[in-house]
């Protein structure tokens, strides 16, 4: 999954367009990435920007010394999910918007109103739980389920050896096991 | 295997991540138990929601700030008014500049002398400085007009923080992208590796070191920043809080993705820092309680070799990756004081937090808080 390689492959020739072709490719992904992260749309934004900045003032250093990376997305996550961290780390918790996620669902998706309620609840819910996971571990969930990366991507991106990637999703399953059946009671 | 051992493998079987021969052993466990095959179908449901989590537009405004050749400029810019000096900046820089004058022409004497060599002959602050503001940018001078790239390639700052770079003539303005820590102190260097535009490298590395202010006499520091959890307990129970010797805490406790590995004297405890991970070197003192410690940037990088194939004594290990190689170039490999590792390295999330006179490292497996003091000391102090 992570093998887009070729933008930065020529960046040496022509970075600033090459850059351009890797932001317009990525950006949207990202964006949604950082987003359910932080669960903060204008926060995303800016993370999301920062994010590609220091992508790009790296990828030039490192390509102008002829040593690219062999995995732009690889590096892309993992500059958005540190700058991510770091914005979290600061801010302790995190503050969640689940109606524009909601609003999106309602206006379309086939079912009646009933369905829509309900199915709105599930993703309200699972939203809670996300939102009271520590960010590592909603961060593995996330590179995990909604990225679908393998765990050797996830090291990839997050520099953590196989068995941290495994034994962190395990703990991050059981504290989302936790919390939902706390919210259910 | 019993219900206890298969659990821990449940995720990485709903993850397709097991060996076939483990996968296979969880299969035919979960056939028989309906306990396990409702937690892998709870994972199940919790991954189908996180998938259904609908997709968010970005919003129109959102596009990269600047990726021409003026795009650390607007990289200033971006992160705010920080380089825009105010009046009462530019005017503290006019009188250090004037103060440091005698000094820099000393130094420009000593550079004519010495010929045409790059080097750094004025620095705001000065080397030295305290109670330097936490919003301070840093301005370099250089002897001559250098090649930029080199430069911010070959500058590194301790406790790491982002920085941006902005150029005036023979000038850097050094901006970092967050507030400079309270009461810590800072270490930026410029690498041999900077060089000036005609190729001249720099005559030396370049090492300036300031300290910020910390909370000043009479002010309470925020209470947002008191530990909380097990650190607390230590703090206040053994270490008397605020007042007793490790001080108030500086910044928020931090959860990083971290390792362990103990060794024969001693022990290696990695952090996941942002931009530069660390490694704290625990040395025992008389017992395993207390000791001496001292920090390594992690070189190691994936794709590295991960070990040297070295052959250690019966029972022992040879520590690999980042452990490995911190042991191997740094320490004396097979004749470091730490001695050989005693069990392969373990990963777990810990947390940190900075004091004003140390920091405390929370080593789970182990559930010990671990004390690094400023002055290169250490204590252990198990979870009460």
């Amino acid at each position: 999954m992570v093998d887009d390689v070729s933008p930065v492959h020529r960046m040496q020739d022509d970075e600033g367009e090459d850059f351009a072709e890797i932001f317009r490719r990525y950006y949207a992904r990202i964006y949604n990435y950082v987003y359910r992260l932080l669960g903060d749309a204008d926060e995303a934004q800016d993370v999301t920007q920062e994010s590609f900045l220091k992508a790009y003032r790296a990828l030039s250093r490192s390509s102008s010394q002829g040593d690219s990376p062999t995995n732009v997305l690889a590096w892309l996550y993992r500059i958005a999910s540190n700058t991510s961290l770091d914005v979290l780390r600061r801010r302790q918790r995190i503050r969640w918007e689940p109606l524009e996620g909601l609003l999106a669902i309602l206006r379309g998706g086939g079912r009646n109103p009933e369905e829509e309620v309900i199915y709105a609840d599930k993703l309200a819910a699972v939203e809670r739980v996300l939102a009271e996971l520590p960010p590592r571990y909603r961060m593995m969930l996330l590179l995990r389920e909604r990225e679908g990366f393998s765990y050797r991507e996830i090291a990839a991106i997050t520099g953590d050896s196989l068995d941290t990637v495994k034994v962190t999703l395990y703990r991050a399953r059981e504290r989302a096991r936790e919390i939902a059946s706390r919210m259910k009671e | 295997m019993d219900c206890e051992e298969i659990r821990p493998l449940l995720s990485a079987y709903w993850d397709g991540e097991l060996d076939p021969v483990q996968a296979e052993i969880v299969a035919a466990h979960i056939a028989v138990c309906a306990q396990c095959a409702a937690i892998v179908a709870e994972y199940r449901s919790l991954g189908r929601q996180i998938v259904a989590l609908p997709d968010v537009p970005p919003p129109a405004g959102l596009s990269l700030p600047a990726y021409d050749r003026s795009h650390r400029y607007q990289t200033i810019r971006r992160f705010g008014t920080r380089l825009a000096f105010n009046g009462l900046a530019a005017a503290i820089l006019v009188v250090v500049l004037i103060g440091m004058a005698a000094g820099m022409s000393a130094v420009l004497q000593r550079m004519r002398v010495a010929g045409q060599e790059a080097a750094v002959i004025a620095t705001y602050p000065p080397e030295g400085a305290h109670d330097v503001p936490l919003n301070t940018n840093l301005t370099l001078t250089f002897s001559r007009a250098m090649d930029e790239s080199s430069v911010e390639a070959a500058t590194y700052i301790a406790p790491a923080v982002p920085l941006a770079f902005a150029w005036q003539g023979e000038t850097v303005t050094i901006v970092p992208f967050v507030d400079w820590r309270v009461g810590t102190t800072y270490t930026l260097t410029v690498a041999g590796t900077a060089r000036g535009r005609d190729g001249t490298l720099l005559k030396s590395p370049f090492v300036l070191h300031f300290r910020t202010a910390g909370i000043p006499p009479g002010r309470e520091p925020p209470e947002s920043l008191n530990p909380i959890g097990r650190f607390a307990l230590v703090w206040r129970s053994e270490l008397g809080g605020p007042t007793g010797p490790l001080g108030y805490a500086i910044v928020p406790e931090q959860e990083l993705w971290s390792a362990r590995q103990h060794f024969e004297r001693g022990m290696m405890i990695w952090l996941d820092q942002l931009y530069e991970d660390q490694i704290y070197v625990l040395y025992y003192g008389s017992d395993e309680t207390s000791g001496d410690w001292q920090r390594y940037v992690d070189l190691w990088r994936e794709g590295d070799p991960e070990k040297a194939g070295l052959t250690p004594p019966e029972g022992l290990y040879e520590p690999i990756r980042g452990f490995g190689r911190l042991w191997r170039d740094e320490l004396g490999g097979q004749a470091a004081p730490i001695g050989w590792a005693l069990e392969p390295e373990q990963g777990f999330v810990g947390c940190i937090q900075s004091f004003e006179h140390g920091t405390m490292v929370w080593v789970a497996p182990d559930c010990i808080v671990y004390v690094l003091w400023e002055d290169g000391s250490w204590t252990a102090y198990p979870e009460p």
